[in-house]
Parts: structure tokens; sequence; C-alpha cells
């Protein structure tokens, strides 16, 4: 027998708030938090359009803090809080974070100044720190720092989930943070055509599996769950949300950016997941998808669900959470969870922005329009990076 | 199931590093830290490796010089692997370690950006810089299809791509795992990470890869990597604490590298940086008969633990030396006594004392013989919290070579620290029993 994984605190920051009950609320909302970047730096650009993190000035009260690690530090914060976890058992955490792209705003700042850079802005290990120093999180604990591209936050999730079911640890926090708002991300993403293009609003240019998508819009955020073995979290009084039953991860051998079209390598992960949690595929009862609003993303993601899926796919309800909150890059698959733990929580599945029964590109039951209540209990989660990296995580709802 | 992993079995390594006195001269210019003069010479190769001739030519525009010298460290252990040490594709995993990205590449494209704008970058910026490129450029040439990781923790980036790998090959979703450190900060701008009012490093490379190709334990003559660990305070058996070398997680691999290779005389640990260890246990030690030992948790504080060898005697004389408690502390290094309290058809009642985990202890157990079947089934009488079952099997089975003894411990506890207690204790203590037990046989042989 498998030792049971649960989680039992989340936070979120993300382009719809500061927190993730928030963040919920902007997804039931199902419109996009995307606006045009005003900012001096982006003022060259033709095309500029993101979602910044919605957290208010002075918020975070420690000046000088890289944009990440200051959107990884409310995240903690209301993990943490919900966990009811005391100081001694935060000592007894051991923690998993990830990003993709660190403090690039912070060093292209400096590039562009000349200034100097403080200690610990060319690495990626600074939210672990930060939760080691400011939250007293795993003083003396293991601890891991996992950079994995866009599929960052789901595998520090499941190298958290591995630790905890193979008896390594009793309680992981796991972090994935990213700010994104800089000029080189925004004209690297750009220059390889991964971002939306089309002449429209902001607001309606992430459009997830709809035939009118032409690219991401950037997101950013940050996203914070903890992640424990069922009786530990009993036995100190917490109340499990939702509980981890296996995942995986595949690479393509492909290509740096695209994506087989066959979705044969998603449908790979996705697999092997469902084998980690000791699942047949009809027992996934919902899908929270990578949903990029890329045509080839999309495409491929719907081909390996209805590979893996079969006659069921099309009946399969489908979230693609960045149609409102854009591609927060390594934090994107951690935000959806928190996201998903959410929605799964309060029984019903957030619309897809952007995307209508009239403009659908694919045969799948994406939500669409209005918040649909429902209650799967056994929801996958897939994610996709570059480099050629498919994640896939499987979760159940706690009634 | 998962299947908790003690031992990685080495079956190659592969380091791609400047040589001795070998630097690189890296022009500081408008982008370098200040106060450091025009130039630095780094211990670097001279040469870009981007340039070396096991680059792939379609390459060599595309990547940083960190995803080079991983390129051509990961290729070469690969290319030593014989066909059996090399499993299909989607079976090969690769976990690299990487703390400060490509700015080589990254360099270059910001000042394009800065200075002539976004149309003037060039399209690989956003697959060229970021930790994970190596991974990408390396699984994609060399189609390797298994889970791959790239951990970027700056002192412990290389024990966590080794974590990372270990937990990989545990869950069965890989059977080979190419675990490295690849880095290069080759550039002025990265330098910058150094403040003027402190030092430089002065040790180590400031470039190269080193990997390793490990798998599960095979049971073939080869260096293993055991009980990859961490401590809390950060050090190891020696004080040894955080380095001054330019990236700790290369010199971790490269500490690694130098103790695999070199000829010692007993198992040796080795720091991998920010608290992990791990211990290198030489060819040396293990002979084709070595134990084999494998736990799985089975559930909630409870876990079965199996340990096997072959002991060089007949089988009925094994198994009758196995069963006759009272010569247990002739061969069995822990128990410092054993006595038969009752013996039945039914079962034996015995009493024995033995240390664990540098403690002694005193317990009672109940024994089913089945000579027909050569097993001894036992459990413990009267356990007391926090171990709540200790049970369990020896098995002899007659071989060409000898005699095929399994040990199989079930047992369960009140919690995760008290499973760990007597997970330790089960290893050490059946690893020293089996290998007792063979000594003795291997001994009396010779006499």
């Amino acid at each position: 027998m498998r030792r049971q994984v649960v989680i039992t605190g989340v936070g979120a920051v993300s382009p719809a708030g500061p927190e993730s009950k928030a963040h919920l609320s902007g997804l039931l909302a199902g419109r996009s938090m995307a606006r045009r970047l005003t900012e001096p730096w982006f003022a060259p650009f033709a095309h500029a359009t993101g979602a910044p993190a919605a957290v208010p000035a002075g918020l975070v009260d420690v000046p000088g803090l890289p944009n990440h690690v200051a959107f990884a530090d409310l995240a903690i914060a209301e993990a943490l809080a919900e966990s009811g976890l005391d100081e001694r058992e935060r000592a007894g955490t051991h923690v998993v974070t990830s990003t993709a792209i660190g403090a690039s705003v912070e060093l292209e700042t400096a590039f562009r100044d000349g200034g100097t850079v403080p200690p610990g802005q060319f690495g990626f290990d600074l939210v672990t720190d930060w939760a080691r120093t400011r939250y007293g999180v795993g003083r003396d604990r293991w601890s891991l720092t996992l950079s994995t591209g866009c599929t960052a936050g789901l595998d520090a999730l499941g190298s958290a989930y591995d630790a905890v079911a193979g008896g390594r640890a009793e309680r992981v926090l796991v972090v994935s943070a990213e700010a994104t708002m800089c000029p080189i991300v925004l004209a690297a993403f750009q220059k390889i055509g991964a971002l939306s293009a089309r002449d429209v609003e902001p607001h309606l240019a992430s459009c997830p599996f709809s035939r009118e998508r032409d690219g991401f819009v950037l997101g950013e955020g940050a996203a914070a769950v903890v992640v424990e073995h069922l009786p530990a979290a009993v036995a100190r009084g917490a109340a499990p949300l939702i509980e981890v039953l296996g995942w995986a991860s595949v690479s393509s051998a492909y290509h740096m950016t695209r994506i087989r079209k066959t979705g044969e390598d998603i449908a790979a992960s996705m697999r092997m997941a469902l084998a980690d949690a000791e699942l047949p595929p009809d027992a996934v009862e919902a899908l929270d998808a990578h949903g990029t609003s890329t045509r080839l993303n999309d495409s491929s993601e719907s081909a390996a669900y209805h590979d893996v899926f079969g006659a069921r796919a099309a009946g399969l309800p489908v979230v693609a959470q960045k149609g409102v909150t854009g591609h927060a890059l390594g934090a994107s698959n951690l935000m959806e969870i928190a996201g998903l733990t959410r929605y799964l929580t309060a029984g019903v599945l957030p619309p897809t922005a952007n995307t209508g029964p009239g403009t659908l590109d694919v045969e799948l039951d994406v939500v669409m329009g209005e918040p649909r209540p429902a209650e799967p209990e056994v929801v996958m989660k897939t994610s996709s990076g570059f480099s050629g990296i498919h994640s896939a995580a499987v979760l159940r709802r706690l009634s | 199931m998962r299947t908790v992993l003690h031992e990685l079995e080495l079956v190659a390594v592969s380091t791609r590093l400047p040589a001795d006195g070998e630097t690189a001269r890296i022009a500081l210019g408008a982008y370098g830290p200040r106060g450091r003069g025009d130039h630095l010479d780094l211990p670097a190769f001279a040469t870009d490796p981007r340039q070396a001739p096991g680059i792939p030519t379609h390459l060599r525009k595309r990547i940083d010089r960190f995803s080079a010298v991983a390129y051509l460290a990961v290729a070469e252990a690969l290319a030593t692997l014989t066909a059996e040490q090399r499993p299909a594709a989607d079976r090969i995993g690769l976990f690299l370690a990487n703390t400060r990205a490509g700015w080589s590449y990254g360099e270059p494209e910001l000042g394009l950006l800065v200075h002539s704008g976004a149309e003037s970058m060039h399209a690989y910026q956003a697959t060229a810089w970021f930790p994970a490129a190596a991974q990408g450029e390396i699984t994609i040439e060399l189609d390797l299809r298994g889970c791959a990781k790239t951990t970027s923790g700056s002192e412990s980036g290389f024990g966590e791509a080794l974590w990372l790998a270990r937990d990989a090959l545990e869950r069965g979703a890989i059977d080979l795992a190419v675990v490295g450190a690849a880095e290069s900060l080759v550039t002025g701008f990265v330098l910058r990470d150094w403040a003027q009012q402190h030092p430089l490093p002065d040790s180590g490379p400031a470039e190269g890869a080193v990997v390793f190709a490990l798998r599960r334990p095979s049971g073939s003559p080869a260096v293993v990597l055991g009980e990859l660990r961490h401590r809390a305070d950060g050090t190891g058996p020696d004080g040894i604490g955080p380095d001054g070398s330019w990236v700790p997680t290369l010199a971790a691999a490269v500490r690694l590298h130098r103790s695999v290779g070199r000829p010692a005389t007993g198992s040796e640990s080795v720091a991998l940086g920010g608290g992990y260890w791990i211990t290198v246990i030489p060819m040396k030690e293990r002979t084709v008969n070595t134990v084999l030992s494998e736990t799985t948790v089975t559930g909630d504080y409870a876990a079965v633990a199996r340990h096997e060898l072959v002991i060089p005697g007949p089988v009925a004389d094994v198994f009758e030396m196995t069963r006759d408690v009272t010569r247990w502390s002739e061969y069995m290094p822990a128990v410092t006594a054993a006595a038969f309290r009752s013996e039945s058809t039914d079962g034996d009642l015995v009493e024995i004392t033995a240390e664990a985990n540098n403690q002694k202890h005193t317990w009672q157990s109940r024994r089913t013989v089945d000579r027909a079947a050569w097993t001894i089934d036992f459990s413990r009488v009267g356990a007391v919290e926090p171990l709540l079952s200790m049970e369990g099997r020896w098995q002899f089975i007659a071989g060409e070579d000898g005699t095929r003894a399994v040990l199989t411990h079930r047992y369960a506890t009140t919690s995760q620290d008290s499973l760990d207690f007597y997970g330790d204790a089960t290893r050490s203590n059946a690893t020293r029993d089996l290998e007792g037990l063979a000594e003795y046989f291997s001994t009396k042989a010779n006499r």
C-alpha cells in the first residue's frame, strides 16, 4: 500500500490577485488579466502585452526583494497559514522550489544600469533561501531547487510527492515563482513566435483551444502548497484539501520548442502518471490542461487526450486556466494546481477565457462561458515545456 | 510499487574539464564587475567548447558553452556503455545541475537587445540561456526519452540531481540515470556575482561538466554509490562545509569523480555540497557475491526489507547453522548472545541480544522451522511501541555455487522516525549477518 499524500495548504499570487481566493475569483470570472505593458522599458516594442501579477504596492514588506521572491513570499505565507503548521513543524518541513528564469527582471535591470548585482541573483534558489530565513521552513532539512522550464511547478510537486510517498519525508513545502515582465523575456518569446501577435485588445489575446489562438500571453506569479503524509496531517488536526495520487515526466527527444502533433509524448506522460497512481484511464473524470493558446500546444494536447481516453475524451471536462492568467512559465503549473485545489473544493469548474462554442477548435468538452458546477473525483493535470519535457499528475478531490 | 534504493551502481563516468593550468581570458568590458581590471583569467577552456569536434555542427550556433560541455560529457559516457548496460531510449533519464544558466549566449543577446533593439536578437535566446537548455538539447540529440530534470541549488545542485535520479529509479520510471553537473561562468556579466569587496574563488574549475551513469544494483562487480543523504548542519564527518570553489556543483561532481577513480582501501564519504553526502564503495570491497539489499515501503510506517547473498556451503549445513541460534554470535557481528528458551515441533522461542544503531537490544522471537522447504519463519514476541511488528523469513535455495540465503523482514512502526530507525538497523544487521555467514563458510571451506 502506497503512503497517502495530501495537500493541506495552498497559496497563490497571480494576475488575478495576491492570494488564492482572489485567484479563484479571477478564474471563475473567466476574463483575461492581460493588458498592454506601458512601462518605459517596453516602449521600443510595437506589441507588448502581458498579465502582470496583481500585487498592490507595499503588500510585501521587504524592500529590494526580487519580484519572483516577493510573489513567493505571499504564496508561502498563505499556504503555511492554511496548513496550520507550528514553528517546530515548519522547521521539520523540507522545501522544493522551482523557477525557470529566476531573477531575470533584476538581472536585466543591472545589466542596463551597470549596477551591482545583489548576492544570489544569478542563482535560482533565492526562494529556497527565503522560505528558510523568513518562514523558518526546513532550516535543517534537505531542499531541492528545480529549473525545468515550463513544467517546473509540476515537477516540483512530483518530487515532493516522491519524497512523501517513498517515506523520505513527512511534509514538504513546494513553491514555484516566476517574474516575467521584462524586455529580454518578452523579446525572446516574441522572436520565436510563441506569443500572441494578433491585433486585438490584450484581454482577448489568450484563448486556449480556440481556432483564433496564435500564441500565449506572458503571465507571472507564484504558488505554494504544503504536501503531507496523510496520517501526519490528520494527527496534527489539519484538514486535507486534495490528494496527490501519482505523477510522471518524460522527454520527447524531438524539438526544443515544438511538440509532436500526434501528442504521443504528452500521452506517454499521462499514461505513466496513471500507472504511478495505479489507476486506469477510465478513473479520470476531468482534465486541467496546459492550454497555452499556441497553435501547436493545444492541438497536440487534444490529440493526447483522445489517445489516452479514446471515445471518453470528448466528454471529459477540460479546464484551461491560462486564458485568464497568461503563461507564468515555470510557476504556471503550480499556480494551476492551486487553482485546481480551490475550484475542486468549491465544486465548480472555471470557464476558459475568450473561447466559446463558436470558436472551439478541438473535440473536447472545454469549459466555456460560465463556471460549471461539477464534482469530479479524479483529475489529471498535464503540462509541457521547452526542452521537450512533458509532465502529468493525478489528483483526487477529497469530499 | 516503489522500491527504496540504498545504493546506485556506477556504470560509466565522463568528464569534460579544462586541463590543469588551462585558462580562458575573459574581457570584462562594459558588463563585467568594476574594479577587477580589463580582464580575468579563469580556470576554463581556452577555446570555446562549442567548437569542439564532438559538437554537432547544427548545435554550435544555438547553444551556450555549458550545454556544449554537458553534451560532450554525456555523449562520451553513453558511448562507453555495453549493449547490456544501455536500456531503451525511454528508459534513460538525464539529471543535470546548472546553477548560473548560460551567459556566454545570454550576455551578447542582452547587449543586442539594449543597444540594437529586439529585432537584432537571435531566436535561440529562448532556448539557449535557461538552465534546462542542456537537458533539452542533449535529450533531443541523443534520443533520450526518459524523465529528465535540471536542478539549480547553488551549493547543493549536484546532490539534488543525484536525489532526483535516485527517485526516478526508485519509482521505476527509468532504468539508467545519467547524472552530472555542467557549468560555465566565462563572461564578464556573470562575474558580477562577486562584488568588488569580496575575493574571487580560488579553487575548482569555472567551466566544465562531469557526469555519471547509474543504475539499480545488478550484482555485477562495480563501484557503488551508497546512502545518498543530507546532514542537518551542512557538514559531514570531516566537518567540511561550503567550499571556496568557482562553482560548488561542479566542484562536488569533480570530488565524486576523483573518489570513484581512486584506488581506495575502503568506503569514502563524499561531500556533495549544501549538506548532501554520498558514500563511494569501491569495487575492491564488492565481489560478485555481494549482499543485495532492497527495502520497499508498503504502507504507512511499514516496509519490507529483502537481503540476499550466496553462502559457499551446502544448503543443509547453511540451514542448520542458521537454525541453531546458539552459534549466531560466532559469525553474526551484531549478535552478542542468542539462546533457545523453548524448542518444540510447533516452533522455537529464542532470545537474542544484539546491537542495532549502536544500542544494545534484547528481544524474543518465535520461529517456525520447515526443513523440507529450507525456511525459517520468525516473528518478534511482544513488540513494544514504536515497533508494532517485526516478522520475516530465512529462505535457503541450493545452487551451483553454494546456497542462496534470502532474508526478508516485514516491519511496522508508529512513526516515520522509528521506521527509519528500524530500517537502518535491519539493513545494517542483515548485511553484516549474511556477510558473517558467508565468511564463516568461506573460512571453514578453506580449513
